[in-house]
């Protein structure tokens, strides 16, 4: 057991604080919810009745079709775009998905490589880009999830506005989607130039999201 | 994570509602259309919300002493309903009736509506 949490401690880490992150938010979004609701004329609602709420939806699904479109696009541009320095970039002379030698693929894959890296064919195709298919698939069902859960919750406001309600083609092309969305987007951009940038002059000790504390500013794509 | 995000499209607040609730929100339209019909203010004004039945009486006039007073279109039957979490709108032909969930049931928080896009409507009857 304790081998087992040694071994897994990171996601074990992140997906602690992760259920706790997401308790608070239901929280804190029912004290919210509730004193809009009072202040609006109408009645508080419980804890079961808020977390199955569009309103809760819409604000968990426009927070993770950003991180996954972020996975995505990092995943992506780090086989294209490089950055000199950086931690998150590979060195420049390695641009492009480079040799079926280099990747492992085919004869050149281990023993112990993954049997979908040695198979050829179409299995290895589609392996090779798994892990930007799956960020791309979760980011496209949380961004719509957003898209149906935002237009519930718009909706249900414009009501007791005395407004219309519209259609999920009208929410999509609406300035609050798209007020949802790219605020998210642009917070997710920052983070990753944030990174690629800052870990080309500053270091932390023992971690692999850094290079190592010695090492010359101009080397790329190395681990501390 | 693909099926996290399929839930929350699906089962949260946008793939419909039950059609118990829609019939529900049809009936509190129908008795409240019922009652202005006959001129029943003590009906009406008790399928108003508060802030609604606050607003047609006025001074020393209660709700009901008031809602005689008032020029809400008569007749129509349903003919559209849309239920947005605790929020509906009733079209009936003559008039739009928004109507909310409270503790003690769906009331109509909004009556004798005109549209005026793409400004809210303008309605007789409001809370």
């Amino acid at each position: 057991m304790r081998r087992w949490l040694r071994d897994n401690g990171l996601s074990v880490f992140f997906g602690t604080i992760f259920l706790l992150a997401l308790l608070g938010q239901a929280a804190a979004g029912l004290a919210d919810y509730n004193n809009h609701q009072l202040a609006a004329g109408g009645d508080p609602v419980s804890f079961g009745r808020y977390v199955t709420s569009s309103g809760f939806a819409v604000d968990v699904a426009e927070n993770w079709q950003s991180e996954y479109l972020q996975f995505l696009l990092m995943v992506s541009a780090t086989v294209w775009l490089v950055q000199r320095g950086s931690t998150e970039s590979k060195p420049p002379e390695d641009i492009g998905r480079e040799s079926r030698k280099r990747q492992q693929i085919g004869r050149y894959a281990a023993a112990d490589s993954p049997r979908w890296a040695k198979v050829g064919g179409w299995r290895t195709a589609l392996y090779s880009r798994s892990l930007g298919l799956v960020m791309g698939t979760i980011f496209l069902g949380s961004w719509l999830a957003q898209s149906v859960a935002g237009r519930a919750a718009y909706n249900a406001e414009q009501l007791s506005e005395l407004s219309d309600p519209i259609s999920w083609l009208g929410y999509v092309t609406s300035a609050d989607f798209w007020n949802r969305t790219l605020q998210n987007w642009q917070s997710e951009f920052l983070a990753v130039a944030s990174m690629v940038l800052l870990t080309i002059y500053l270091r932390q000790r023992g971690s692999p999201e850094s290079k190592p504390v010695g090492a010359p500013h101009h080397s790329t794509g190395v681990e501390g | 994570m693909i099926a996290a995000a399929a839930a929350l499209a699906a089962a949260l607040g946008g793939c419909g509602v039950p059609e118990s609730t829609t019939r529900s929100v049809d009936e509190v339209a129908r008795q409240f259309m019922a009652a202005v019909e006959r001129g029943d203010g003590g009906l009406a004004c008790s399928l108003l919300t508060p802030e609604a039945a606050g607003s047609v009486g006025s001074g020393d006039q209660t709700c009901v002493e008031a809602f005689g007073d008032l020029d809400l279109p008569r007749g129509g039957s349903v003919r559209r309903t849309e239920v947005w979490s605790d929020e509906a709108q009733v079209q009936t032909g003559v008039d739009t009736l928004f109507v909310t969930n409270l503790s003690s049931g769906w009331r109509v928080a909004a009556a004798g509506c005109t549209a005026r896009p793409p400004r809210p409507y303008d309605c007789e009857v409001q809370g």
